[in-house]
């Protein structure tokens, strides 16, 4: 009987690395928009006159 | 008459443009959000529940799924910076330096996906991290290609940062053929990447099926993540322009 080796743990490896790259970019994405909400809500609030 | 100026006093009366563009989540970009979690959900029960493990690579080549996929989205990419930068070389509109950029970025991203992926899979298969022939040398190109992109918006003259980029991206999107075409160019035996596709296919229906869900799923994942990377932008620009 033919034994299939055992890649398990380059698998596990290979699909930390890709999802934790896609996660840190969906987090910077988020990051972003927020600091362009925040600076559009700075915009928008009126100036305090001295 | 009268409705038109109805609608030209309500616009003037609503919020300002970037304010509408951050806030507002359409329901159509909801849904596309669904439909590609969907599918890679879908395709992460392929991959680790139903394709039977592969006999002479054992587990490690279900990475292939995601591995593909991913390099094809990453073409897409390129494809969004060249009709990006041709727009923008025409036109001189905002928006579409924007799209280049967006597609800059996640191509970055795609291609660095790609370039780890491949590298843990030869490891073990290969016995070696990476091996100097075609495919990998002129992959290796296009994501240099990608991070130059990031590096001249990063740290480029402000004024012509979209005039330069147009111009690498246009250069950089003739990498993608040859990145295609480049298992050709040596006999199967010379070289290390496997012709799957052309010489004998997927021998497995649920091979067949989990590849081109992957696909699907990652450049509809591409299309989206350069759609919502292209929105911010030109929220960005238009506070820019206000200041």
């Amino acid at each position: 009987m033919e034994q299939v080796p055992d890649t398990f743990p380059w698998m596990f490896l290979g699909y930390a690395v890709l999802w934790g790259l896609m996660v840190m970019y969906l987090l910077s994405l988020g990051a972003r928009l927020r600091r362009v909400e925040r600076d559009i809500e700075l915009k928008g609030r009126p100036r305090d006159t001295p | 008459m009268e409705s038109l100026s109805t609608a030209e006093k309500g616009t003037s009366a609503s919020p300002p443009a970037p304010d509408r563009l951050a806030r507002s989540l359409p329901q159509l970009e909801a849904l596309a959000i669904l439909l590609v979690a969907a599918l890679i959900f879908y395709l992460l029960y392929l991959v680790f529940m139903a394709v039977p493990n592969e006999r002479v690579m054992g587990a490690v080549q279900r990475i292939f799924y995601f591995h593909v996929g991913s390099a094809i989205a990453c073409y897409c990419s390129i494809g969004a910076v060249l009709i990006g930068s041709l727009a923008y070389l025409g036109t001189r509109r905002r928006v579409f330096d924007c799209i280049s950029e967006a597609g800059a970025e996640v191509g970055l991203l795609l291609s660095t996906m790609v370039m780890l992926s491949g590298m843990i899979w030869a490891r073990p298969i290969w016995n070696t991290w990476f091996h100097w022939e075609p495919r990998l040398v002129s992959f290796l190109l296009l994501w240099m290609i990608f991070l130059a992109l990031a590096l001249l918006r990063r740290f480029g003259e402000p004024e012509k940062i979209p005039q330069h980029c147009a111009v690498l991206g246009v250069l950089g999107a003739i990498t993608v053929p040859i990145v295609v075409f480049s298992i050709r160019l040596l006999p199967q035996i010379a070289q290390l990447h496997p012709q799957v596709i052309e010489n004998r296919g997927l021998r497995d229906p649920l091979f067949v099926e989990a590849w081109a869900v992957g696909t699907i799923a990652m450049v509809c994942l591409q299309f989206l993540l350069v759609y919502m990377r292209t929105r911010i932008g030109m929220v960005q620009v238009r506070l820019m322009e206000l200041r």
